[in-house]
């Protein structure tokens, strides 16, 4: 939904990824988030207007895409989006093999991924959940698996045995199915057979209980169950899980995350047919158990050196645990 | 040869040399149709522009630049599309190239509108920092150009704008639904 979100990381990835954005049909897409993301004047550009702010690179860009032009030409282009098409338009006139080997291999519809490397949309698009209302659930993830690819960037610090996960690792990512190990607040069918609406905030306790049946499985399948792949990978692939207690951090984070964001889609739901006392009552509750969520992820955000991860997980895994009993106990008071 | 005879002929291999342009160039087309109109217009407009193209190709064809001739006569088209509905001020035609003046319905426009509302509304709700994070990575600026700025570690960056990306999407199908 949020093309430019999956703008690479690395500057060097920067021009490829524009080049395929030009050759697509996502590129008004693309300039639209970018003008709305940088709010920047919507501007009327002609063909010979891009053509002077290319200068003389224009000759190597026509001929080898935008990685002829410096870095910080790149970046002008991300905050003054309306330069796009009329570069598409004279790709598209003037463009070389180049250009024209773009246009062959991207699907008519969308964005390449990178050459032998899945782009996190991709990857996301996997195991985003279909239940569109329950999308907060895209934090919730089925597998990670360990394969080929991922050891470059492994999770160093970690033993090997801790790095082979135990399911899914028969099913190589590529090829896996989505897998919907959602739980709480973001299962898709934690409402499906509700009889009435005075039976919600029961329904919901009951999701929001098996945040302590998840505690307590060993880490491993913790990890296989809960861990965000595209967060686990990602921060993998730049070497930015520096221990064990940074992974075990990043895990809670994530999974505070999700139901931060479950509390998010609950608190937006019209709950047709609720008396009006009823509704109010459960949004106060799950704003309320929002609000500690979010003071713990501040915490959890905030600078915190090594030594005290491991002091510091254990008292956010205390104050959450703690809001999770309050809430169930709030919801199942709640008539 | 009887003129008949000539005519047919000339005609059938106007059709052949049209036949290969649009083998040549469609794609061509569609990728600067895709970035002008809507993507539900875009079968109907590459097929106007064709119709066209091979209306006027042996009379209107200078034997130059086919590409740029194509997108000039694609523009016509839009500035005519534009110009039918009464939308918008029809622009010079050489400027046309931006999407906001291509020809729409009003519903488009609205559906538009809606949806940059939606993502400025959406971007306004992650706050601080992941908000100035998303705008920075959206500028192509590397993490070790702003976190100090922040006074975050790369690490911790990098978890608020994955984080930040998670919410954005669960924000925006989330108001999609409510819109719904």
């Amino acid at each position: 939904m949020v093309a430019i979100l999956d703008m690479p990381e690395s500057p060097a990835e920067l021009a490829g990824w524009l080049d395929r954005v030009l050759m697509s049909e996502n590129l008004a897409v693309v300039v639209d988030e970018l003008t709305v993301m940088h709010q920047t004047a919507d501007e009327l550009i002609s063909v010979e207007q891009a053509r002077d702010w290319l200068g003389d690179s224009f000759p190597a860009v026509m001929e080898r895409g935008l990685s002829a032009l410096s870095h910080s030409r790149l970046r002008q282009l991300l905050v003054r989006p309306c330069l796009l098409p009329a570069i598409q338009e004279l790709a598209l006139i003037s463009g070389g093999p180049y250009w024209n080997q773009l246009m062959c291999v991207i699907p008519v519809a969308g964005v390449a991924p990178i050459a032998g490397r899945e782009s996190p949309r991709n990857r996301s698009n996997r195991w985003l959940f279909a239940f569109v209302p329950l999308a907060v659930a895209a934090s919730v993830s089925a597998f990670v698996v360990i394969d080929a690819d991922r050891d470059k960037g492994g999770i160093k610090p970690l033993p090997q045995s801790d790095l082979v996960i135990t399911r899914g690792t028969d099913v190589p990512m590529d090829r896996s199915p989505p897998v919907d190990n959602s739980w709480g607040w973001n299962r898709t069918d934690l409402l499906d057979d509700v009889n009435s609406p005075e039976e919600i905030p029961n329904r919901l306790a009951d999701g929001l209980s098996e945040w302590f049946s998840m505690a307590e499985v060993a880490d491993r399948d913790l990890i296989a169950d809960l861990a965000d792949r595209d967060l686990i990978a990602d921060l993998a692939d730049h070497d930015l899980i520096a221990s064990a207690a940074d992974h075990d951090l990043q895990i809670f984070t994530l999974r505070v995350n999700e139901m931060w964001a479950g509390c998010e889609h609950f608190s937006t739901q019209p709950f047709n047919g609720m008396s009006a006392n009823l509704k109010q009552s459960l949004r106060g509750s799950i704003a309320s158990f929002q609000d500690n969520l979010e003071a713990v992820l501040n915490k959890l955000d905030g600078p915190i050196p090594d030594g005290e991860k491991s002091s510091v997980l254990e008292a956010a895994k205390k104050s959450v645990d703690s809001s999770v009993k309050d809430a169930v106990e709030k919801l199942r008071g709640l008539k | 040869m009887e003129q008949s005879q000539i005519i047919e002929r000339r005609t059938c291999v106007q059709r052949l040399s049209v036949d290969a342009l649009i083998r040549e160039h469609s794609q061509r087309l569609r990728l600067w149709l895709a970035s002008r109109v809507q993507r539900s217009d875009l079968d109907n407009a590459s097929q106007e522009v064709w119709l066209r193209v091979s209306k006027h190709y042996e009379d209107k064809f200078d034997g130059g630049n086919f590409r740029a001739w194509l997108f000039q006569i694609a523009r016509n088209y839009l500035v005519d599309e534009s110009r039918r509905r009464r939308l918008t001020p029809v622009p010079d035609e050489t400027e046309m190239v931006r999407p906001d003046l291509r020809a729409r319905e009003p519903y488009e426009i609205l559906i538009d509108r809606e949806r940059r509302s939606r993502l400025t509304s959406c971007i306004e709700k992650l706050g601080e920092p992941r908000k100035a994070i998303v705008k920075a990575r959206a500028a192509g600026l590397d993490y070790d150009e702003f976190v100090a700025e922040m006074n975050l570690s790369n690490q911790q960056a990098s978890q608020h704008f994955f984080a930040a990306k998670k919410l954005l999407r669960a924000c925006l199908e989330s108001s999609v639904v409510e819109a719904v």
